[in-house]
């Protein structure tokens, strides 16, 4: 490349680095100032002092304790029940011949489609009626499956040679023993894919907490954080984006430490 | 040990394909039987059943002294060797072995202690706590024996074990694996598509096409008296000549005889001679050579003439492709074929009284 | 193998114990291993969609236990809701805004940063990482940023020259402001699967194109561009999909206002069911919701079995 090309490439590449990681450092700054220095125009770029209080007091303006936990024991409740039920089942689909296979394996492509915004309300009716409406359980059972995971698992499961099967077969080994000491192991990576991608869509959700749940007992982090706005005397942009921090910061770590496994598993949904 | 029979078995696909047709085979008690035969013939549909992992359509499936048909794999008490080897690839190497051992619940200490012997027999002993991915194809299939060999079978299974190794691999562990079975005394049932294997290996081979046997003997038995064409242009390279009966029955003197429709001679048996050679042998033919390969210890001619075209090997120094040739057939290595393709021996009506007189020689007197 | 073999190997073994393994075991297993993923679907995708497609015949409202039959009469009130139509006119322009805008700028990024180097993989995951963070931190971050008073974003307007925007507080921009929104957080997302369906693309094509001395743009047109076409193409539809959805950003960000302009078909339906308790209202719009979503699936479909059937 010509040197002139090459300078206004990187001058582009930087424009677009601004763009999608400015807001990112603007958040940052934000929740380390005072209130007054979110009040100025033009805005100041970084806060005098670091204003680490702003986190505590974003913290502390409501159980915000409660929240994380609940929001711990959905994302990772949801996990287990998922791997608990979508393991067997892409096993079902990717090795055995029955009778109806095709008419289920149909089913769960159908419900793939079926986004949670398209059922909230019968599902909604429907948990009232089993008293689940307000509890933990409400968040967790509706995504106890992932059709996406099983559809993802029984691909990996179908590429399992034959062979080491029937190895294990001759082996003498029980279909159990070879779905945990065979196929699961070997399935490791996709199951890696999966776990992060089902983790990060549920920490992160807010739509079905803000439909399924009334008081604070079974509110989840997002929702506590969207509340910030509701406190008494208007928003404070100092506070939010110090909630906010708290909220987004769990799931930076993990982008930076798996970074390549997330973009993966995200992406596999596109491509599916 | 034990032997294994196969009564009336058949195999259908779909309602409609027959892989394998109502087939009847004895594998003798400690032999090493190989299975042979083109792709799509079934001989793997054939050891798959023995091994449990198909159900016959039909027929009866016998172990020893007992019916396995409903039996599951496990409990057949078989071992395998898979031409990919299907090791288990996320466990260590002594993982592997142990596995089935760990499976009918044999105490831990026993188990390391058998792992460790088989591992020393095979050579394996500083590998055993690597992954499969992280060995060579040698080692990977010495695994491969050493996890079947560990559970101490009735009967051995290898479904073209060799195929994935280079040449010279091929060839040791061919010898490796013929000390091997000296040593076991176990049945061991071989499948291979390479007649060359089947032929240097076995103690009797089966040879098999499109679901049926064609033939079941010991090789040199096969090389010797093929039953029918297939046979005969299965085993030796390059196969046998089969050419129409009828040009070399005038030249033979032999009245019109529709029992026989063709014959065949081995290109080792067949003879280039230069035309000026004086005469000695009955059916003598100009021919010219198309192309010539030389091997070092022999040479491979195609060569065409009245006949056709035909293969023909010799062990004596190669010929220049341009001289003036005969081919010289001597009459007593001429096999006889009926339409089907099946073998008219001499023993049978149908062969012609003026042929016998050749079956001491073809010199003319 | 250099030693005696059966001297190695342990002769009182119970090698194999022969036992018939159970018929109905065997037959039964696939259907245990499919029943708890299959009964979840059940309980709370399947049966509610049918119990959405039978309130929608219904007038409730939650609290008395009468649910009267009224026939199309929840449709026929839809249909003739002033505020509806523009609910939907609101959905489309949003959907097919966000759409359009999305595709067109990933494709351009995706053509400009599919390439090898720490550079390219880091502003990859730059412009990835808005995806992966809550729609909520997203809406809030955002409405900051489009605060009339003291927002970033009209620092920048004004430095261009331009008046102050009332980014969501003004019916002409609240609807732009959210597609601006919806942009940003998914362009990474698109541009991360045009760039895996570039890279599917056989090279040779490129060599043989470099060999014939192709033009560059020629290049695009004739093997690039339709050589994406099915990721173009299925993205599209995944996007059509996912923007007639919307919510979240709605609910936090502006309350399906300023005068109704950024209501949404989700909003709607959340609204009539969760704060005017019309339960019929809402679920005849959402079987509106699945009538759409239900056409673009069987076109999803479509496109992926052929995809299916080119490789």
């Amino acid at each position: 490349m010509p040197k002139v090309q090459k300078f206004l490439n990187g001058i582009c590449l930087a424009f677009v680095v601004v763009i999608f990681a400015l807001p990112f450092v603007w958040m940052i700054s934000t929740s380390l100032k005072t209130l007054g220095e979110t009040l100025v125009f033009p805005p100041q770029w970084l806060p005098e002092n670091l204003v680490w209080q702003n986190f505590l007091d974003a913290w502390n303006s409501g159980p915000f304790l409660k929240y994380f936990l609940n929001s711990v024991i959905v994302a990772v409740g949801i996990l287990i029940f998922q791997f608990a039920t979508v393991i067997p089942a892409a096993y079902a689909f990717a090795r055995y011949n029955f009778p109806l296979k095709n008419f289920f394996f149909a089913i769960t492509m159908v419900t793939l489609m079926i986004p949670a915004q398209l059922i909230f309300l019968p599902v909604f009716l429907n948990l009232s009626s089993w008293g689940l409406l307000d509890t933990l359980w409400g968040l967790i059972l509706p995504f106890a499956t992932s059709a996406f995971g099983i559809f993802l698992l029984r691909q990996t499961f179908k590429q399992v040679p034959e062979e080491v099967i029937e190895a294990a077969r001759l082996d003498n080994a029980s279909e159990w023993k070879i779905m945990r000491r065979i196929m699961v192991p070997m399935a490791k990576p996709t199951l890696v894919t999966f776990g992060l991608f089902s983790f990060i869509t549920h920490w992160n959700d807010y739509f079905w907490p803000l439909v399924m749940t009334t008081t604070d007992q079974s509110r989840t982090l997002p929702l506590g954080i969207a509340q910030l706005r509701q406190v008494e005397g208007g928003a404070s942009w100092n506070i939010l984006m110090a909630g906010n921090m708290i909220l987004v910061i769990p799931i930076l770590i993990i982008f930076f430490i798996a970074q390549r496994q997330i973009i993966r598993a995200f992406v596999y949904t596109g491509v599916k | 040990m034990a032997s294994i029979t196969l009564k009336g078995v058949s195999k259908v696909y779909d309602n409609e394909k027959k892989v394998v047709e109502k087939m009847d085979l004895h594998i003798q008690d400690g032999s090493f039987t190989v299975l042979v035969g083109p792709s799509g013939c079934g001989k793997s549909t054939t050891l798959r059943m023995i091994a449990g992992f198909e159900k016959p359509t039909e027929g009866e499936i016998w172990i020893g002294n007992q019916l396995v048909n409903d039996l599951v794999p496990g409990k057949r008490d078989i071992s395998m060797v898979f031409q990919n080897y299907a090791l288990y690839p996320t466990m260590t190497v002594r993982g592997n072995i142990e596995f089935s051992l760990e499976n009918i619940k044999i105490p831990k200490r026993k188990r390391k202690e058998m792992v460790e012997e088989i591992a020393e027999v095979v050579g394996l002993t500083e590998y055993l706590e690597k992954k499969p991915q992280h060995l060579s194809g040698g080692q990977r299939q010495r695994v491969a024996l050493a996890r079947a060999m560990v559970k101490k079978p009735e009967v051995f299974i290898l479904d073209e074990p060799l195929s994935n190794l280079d040449a010279k691999l091929r060839g040791q562990m061919r010898t490796e694996l013929i000390q091997l079975h000296k040593r076991l005394g176990t049945t061991f049932i071989y499948v291979t598509h390479d007649q060359v294997e089947a032929m240097s290996m076995a103690d009797e081979i089966v040879i098999l096409n499109k679901g049926k046997i064609m033939q079941q003997a010991a090789p040199m038995a096969l090389y010797n008296n093929p039953k029918n064409t297939f046979v005969a242009e299965f085993i030796g390279t390059p196969a046998m000549n089969v050419l129409p009966f009828e040009e070399i029955r005038v030249d033979l003197n032999i009245e019109n005889n529709p029992a026989i429709t063709h014959f065949g001679f081995r290109p080792e048996h067949g003879r280039l001679v230069h035309s000026e050679d004086p005469q000695i042998f009955t059916l003598r033919y100009p021919s010219k050579i198309i192309t010539r390969e030389t091997l070092g210890s022999e040479t491979i001619y195609l060569i065409e003439n009245k006949l056709g075209r035909q293969h023909i090997k010799s062990t004596e120094p190669p010929l220049s492709e341009d001289a003036d040739l005969a081919l010289c057939i001597p009459v007593e290595k001429i096999y006889y074929f009926d339409r089907q393709g099946n073998r008219v021996e001499k023993e049978n009506e149908a062969f012609p009284y003026t042929l016998q007189n050749h079956e001491k020689g073809g010199v003319k007197i | 193998m250099s030693q005696d073999l059966l001297s190695h190997l342990p002769d009182n073994q119970p090698v194999a114990v022969t036992t018939r393994r159970s018929v109905s075991r065997d037959f039964l297993r696939p259907y245990i291993m499919i029943a708890p993923a299959l009964i979840v679907f059940l309980l709370f995708f399947l049966f509610p969609i049918g119990y959405m497609i039978y309130l929608s015949f219904h007038e409730w409202n939650f609290i008395s236990p009468e649910k009267t039959y009224v026939g199309l009469e929840n449709f026929k009130r839809l249909v003739a809701d002033p505020l509806f139509l523009e609910v939907i006119r609101n959905s489309l322009v949003y959907t097919f805004l966000s759409v359009f805008l999305t595709i067109t700028i990933s494709l351009a990024l995706s053509l400009w940063l599919n390439k090898k180097g720490w550079i390219y993989s880091f502003i990859q995951g730059a412009v990835f990482s808005p995806h992966i963070i809550s729609l909520v931190s997203v809406s809030m971050l955002w409405m900051w940023m489009m605060d009339a008073d003291y927002g970033l974003l009209n620092w920048f307007v004004e430095k261009l020259g331009f008046e102050k925007v009332p980014w969501l507080t003004d019916p002409k921009f609240a609807l732009i402001s959210l597609v601006i929104v919806s942009v940003w957080k998914s362009v990474g997302y698109y541009t991360l699967i045009f760039i895996a369906g570039l890279q599917s693309i056989p090279k040779n094509l490129y060599e043989a194109a470099s060999l014939d001395k192709t033009p560059k743009w020629r290049v695009l047109t004739k093997i690039t561009l339709p050589m994406l076409s099915p990721t173009l193409f299925f993205l599209t539809i995944i996007g059509l999909i996912n923007s007639i959805q919307v919510f979240e950003t709605i609910n936090i960000m502006t309350g399906g206002g300023p005068v109704n302009s950024t209501k949404t078909l989700v909003y709607y339906i959340y609204e009539n069911g969760f704060v005017f308790f019309k339960l019929g209202n809402a679920s005849a719009a959402g079987v509106i919701l699945l009538i759409i979503l239900t056409i673009l699936t069987l076109i999803y479909f479509k496109v992926l079995s052929k995809k299916v059937h080119y490789q």
